[in-house]
Order: structure tokens, then sequence, then C-alpha cells
């Protein structure tokens, strides 16, 4: 073998726990890929974030709000602990569990443009809330549980149906059967709305469809945070093993894994946490499909690093987004045109900049 | 000792058409072996019997003389390693990162790989001569360092068998010889081989063993020098194959016309 210049020599050498090295990394040798060390960046910056957004907002005036207000001040005190904290909590729950929730599907499905909706479990959110609108009341609670037990309904069915599907591999028919579920909720969505109230309900159906985190309650955090901690926990756990997962089905046998099974508890983790914080928020664009793009393009593609990075700048995303919706207008922006405004424009950007990495 | 052994097996597609047909084979340690055939005589599906990818309908498949189904995963994917004919990577890793994913069957539960399996992971891509690819992403690889870079993670595994299925089919010929000079390198070293080919030349100058497959049986094992006779050829390919021994290597040819 030809000599190998020591920039581009293997790692190892480096010292410093283990750097795995990246694409791109031999040829611009400036840029230090330390994937902990940007991990750990990130998680600077979502403190950050969720600092400003305890102070941002719309009281007493559009703005920051002073720490001397914020002292004397009885109402603004019970708005930031009642109103700003809970939904910036959600906000972080939501941005965490859509970005792992993509990582995991786009992964596992090892197709870089599903995201975490797609086995049944928006669709049947949606329609869960326009139902619960429609046939009790516009209560939070109702719709937020009727749109939990439709997103794992729809969860279940796509389950069942890919299990009876006489057609293809595993994945072929959780495919096929998320689909038609989704498909099936759609469907109903439509049925709904024509006999929903046109004054009334169907502006709230409509809201809800949006998405957005303006009636998040410490009720609220409370009812998604168990599940949502959950399925990002066995997700976060299993980070690494999602590379073995991405692969063809035999190979991640002769690596010694059970993809059929692992496969189903890493896409049934991820959904749960997805379909328990979309019960609350409402369908949210964009963030599950282009968080995880956006991860693997600065820190690289092993989901040891891809998955959190994704978690965190998931949260970043959505605390940024839902800090624009309730304080640029007088009236509540809803997140999910935010969300899929900005991140449609910074996914394109990403895409079009720095085009040296990539060619696929 | 026998490492691998495949004893009367049977195998079926749900359909009923039969793809296996009492098949019997022994791979011995630090052997290397290949399976010789036409496309479509069932070399693949020998090879996913042998992982324990696909379960046999009749027969028994054992390594290290043990049933293969009372193997553990992980111990069995410490024993056995598979170089699949086309693999298709979707996610742009780079090299030591996929490499790196040969360490899976050693790692606890939820580790992820350490300093000690990037060094095995560095060694491998040594052995495979392409350290210097080591920071590429997979993307920009060529055909043959891609290849290079699927038995490198195999050899990251630390197997006492390899498989490989059809190795050298769409490499050209000086990506063939380093290849086939691997493979030799490795048995040498008391990893035993297992490949198919449905090229002879690429069998014979690389194989102890060469068995003969068509139709999802076993015609003919044996050296090259017994096995690759005109005759056997014609049988199993259906098509006169003349050949010719030259410097200690059977060369292959046929008649256009």
């Amino acid at each position: 073998m030809a000599q190998v210049p020591e920039s581009r020599r293997a790692p190892g050498a480096q010292g410093g726990g283990v750097g795995l090295p990246r694409p791109g990394t031999g040829t611009s040798p400036s840029q230090p890929r330390d994937g902990t060390r940007f991990l750990l960046l990130l998680l600077l910056l979502l403190v950050a974030v969720a600092a400003l957004s305890v102070f941002l907002g719309r009281y007493p005036a559009p703005g920051f709000l002073s720490l001397h207000t914020l002292f004397h001040d009885p109402l603004a005190q019970r708005l930031v602990l009642a109103i700003r904290l809970p939904r910036i909590v959600a906000g972080i729950l939501l941005g965490m569990s859509l970005g792992a929730a993509g990582t995991v599907f786009q992964m596992v499905f090892a197709n870089p443009l599903v995201e975490p909706g797609f086995l049944g479990v928006s669709q049947g959110a949606a329609f869960g809330a326009a139902l619960g609108i429609v046939a009790v009341s516009a209560n939070p609670a109702i719709v937020e549980a009727s749109a939990l037990v439709f997103a794992l309904g729809g969860l279940w069915l796509s389950w069942i149906l890919a299990r009876l599907i006489r057609y293809g591999g595993w994945i072929l028919r959780l495919v096929l059967a998320g689909i038609a579920v989704s498909a099936l909720f759609s469907a109903g969505i439509g049925a709904v709305k024509l006999v929903a109230d046109p004054l009334s309900q169907l502006q709230e159906i409509t809201f809800w469809l949006l998405g957005g985190l303006w009636n998040v309650t410490w009720r609220d955090v409370l009812f998604v945070a168990p599940p949502a901690v959950v399925g990002l926990s066995v997700v976060y756990l299993l980070r690494w093993k999602l590379n073995v997962l991405s692969l063809d089905e035999r190979v991640a046998h002769s690596l010694g894994s059970a993809p059929g099974r692992e496969r189903v508890l890493v896409l049934f983790s991820a959904t749960l946490a997805t379909a328990a914080v979309v019960s609350v928020s409402g369908l949210i664009g964009w963030v599950g499909l282009m968080i995880p793009h956006a991860a693997r393009r600065l820190c690289g593609t092993d989901a040891a690093k891809s998955l959190p990075s994704s978690m965190l700048l998931g949260a970043v995303f959505i605390l940024l987004c839902d800090d624009l919706a309730r304080t640029v207008l007088p009236v509540e922006i809803p997140l999910g045109i935010l969300t899929s405004v900005l991140g449609a424009g910074a996914f394109i950007t990403l895409m079009i900049a720095r085009r040296e990495e990539r060619n696929r | 000792m026998s490492l691998l052994e495949l004893r009367c097996v049977d195998f079926a597609w749900p359909g009923g058409r039969g793809v296996l047909d009492q098949l019997s084979l022994t791979v011995d340690q630090g052997s290397m072996a290949a399976i010789l055939g036409p496309n479509g005589a069932g070399k693949t599906t020998l090879l996913d019997v042998c992982l324990g990818w696909k379960k046999p309908q009749a027969g028994g498949v054992f390594l290290q003389e043990r049933p293969l189904s009372s193997f553990g995963r992980g111990e069995r994917g410490r024993l056995m390693s598979l170089v699949p004919q086309h693999e298709n990577v979707r996610f742009d890793f780079s090299v030591t990162e996929y490499v790196l994913l040969g360490r899976a069957p050693h790692l606890r539960p939820l580790a992820a790989p350490g300093k000690r399996d990037l060094a095995i992971a560095m060694e491998a891509l040594e052995a495979t001569g392409i350290v210097h690819l080591a920071l590429r992403s997979i993307a920009r690889l060529s055909g043959g360092e891609y290849q290079l870079m699927l038995i490198a993670r195999s050899l990251a595994q630390e197997p006492s068998l390899l498989l490989l299925d059809e190795p050298a089919s769409q490499l050209d010929p000086a990506n063939q010889l380093r290849v086939v000079r691997m493979l030799r390198t490795l048995a040498s070293r008391g990893i035993s081989v297992l490949y198919t080919s449905h090229n002879p030349q690429t069998a014979a100058v690389a194989a102890d063993t060469i068995h003969l497959l068509s139709d999802g049986r076993l015609r003919f094992s044996g050296p090259p020098q017994e096995v690759l006779t005109e005759r056997n050829l014609l049988e199993v390919y259906g098509v006169p194959l003349h050949v010719v021994w030259a410097a200690k290597n059977p060369h292959f040819y046929w008649d256009v016309d």
C-alpha cells in the first residue's frame, strides 16, 4: 500500500474518545468532527433557547419579560409557571419525539423520505381529534384523549394489516399497510368535516390540523410525558443498533441481530412517542422528515450521533418556531404552518449548500 | 474437524419449487471451498441455509458439530460472517463507520463500539488494503473498493467461517486477483472460506475444494483438477467448455460457433 498522508490517516491514533471519522473529513481537515463536542454544543443551545423562551412573549409588551417584572408582578409569575413553562416542556418533548422518530423511521425503512406519522399515526390522530370535536365536544382533554386513542389505533391497524398482507417482506408490508390505513383515516376526516358545524366545529378541526401548542397545560404535559419518555428512552438506548437495522435483512441477521423483532421494537417505541405528542400538538409538518436529514448533514450518518443530534435539533427547532408563533403577531400563528415554511426553507438551503458533500 | 456441515438438506419455496435437494457438504477448519454452478443453481440459497437465514425443510446444518439452531444469535454472528453479492447501503456512512458494524455480534446489547473495536476495524481495513479509504464516504467508492469494504466489514466480525456470495463476479481482472489473493491469505491464517461463483476460473484458482452445483444438487465435489473436467462442466452448464491446464492452473474457453 502507498503511504497515507498523516491528515488522511485513520483515526484511533487521535486519542480522546472514539472519534469516528465521517465523510468529508478527509477533504476538509479544518472542520473538527468530534461528535460528542457537537452534541454538547447542541445541548447548550437547547438550554439557552429554552431559557430565552421563558422570557419571550407578548406580556406585558411584545418582547422579553424583564427580571424585575418577573419578581414583582404576580400575573407574570403565574403566566410563566402556568402557561410558558408547560408549553416549553411540551415543545421540547414534541421536537425530540419527532426528530428521534424521524431518524428511526428513515433508518429502519432504509428510506430517507419517510416520516414518523407514516404508520397511520398522524392521520389516526387527526381523525380522532376531529371525531372528538364533532361527536363529543371541543374540550381539549377529550380531543387529546381521542387523538391518542386513534393514533395508537392507526398503529395497531397498520400492524394487523401488515401481518395479514400475503405479499412482500415485512418492511414492504408495513409500508403498504401504513399507506392504506392513513388513506382510510384521511377519508374519515373528510367525512367528519362534512358533518361538522361549519361555524364552530369545522374551525376547531382546521385549527387542530394546523397544529400548535397554544393550549398546553401542565395536565397535558403529564399526559404526554410518560409515553414520550418511555419511547424516546428505548430508541436512545438502541441508537447505535439503528445502523445495523438499516442494512439488508440478511446482512443484519448475519451480524447476529434479529432484524424483524428489533425493527418492530424501535418502530413501536418511536411511534408511541409520536402518537403521544401529536395528540396534544396536532399535525406538525416537516419536522420528522427534515430534522433527521439536517442532523445527518451536521454530524454524520452514524445513528449513535445522528439520533441524539436529531432529538436536540428537533427540540431547538420547535422551540424557536413556537416562540415565533406566539410572539410575532397578536394572534397565534399555527405552529404547523411555521414549521413547514421555515423547515422547507432551511431544508432547501441545506440541500443546496455544501454540495461537495453528497451525490445521491 | 468439520467447521460447517450440511446433512441431506432440502429447501423449497413455499410455492413448492424445490431449490436444494438432499444436499450434503462439509467445510473443514482453515479450508477454502467454492460452490460452482450456473445462475439459478441454488448457490445463494445454499449460503442462506448455512447462515441460518433460511430454514431447510429437511436435513440439518451443523456448526462445529453442533446444530446451528442451538446457537444464540450473537454466538453465531461471532463464528460466521457474510459478504452478500449485492448490498445496497442506503445511508452515507464513512467506510470506518460501516466496517465497525461488523463488531455488532461482539458488543453487549446496548453498547456502541469502543476503542478496541475501532482497532479491530482498522486491522480489517489493513487486511483488505483499504486503510487509505477509512474516512471516505461510501457513496464515493468504486465497485472494487466497495467489495473490499464489504469484506473488511465481515473480517471485523472476526469470523471462523467467511461466507461470500460471488465475491469477484463484478470486478475487473486486477480486483479479482486482489480478492482471490486476499481470500487465500485469510485461509492460510486459519479462517475457513466458503464462496460461490458462477465462473470456473475464479473457483479454480483459489479453492482447495470445489463443489459443482446444478439444479439444487451437488453433482461433484473434490479438488479442482478432479472436478473441473470437460465432461463434468458440460453436465453442469449444459454447454461444451474446454479446459486447458497451463502453469498449474486450468483455463476455460468455449467455442462460439
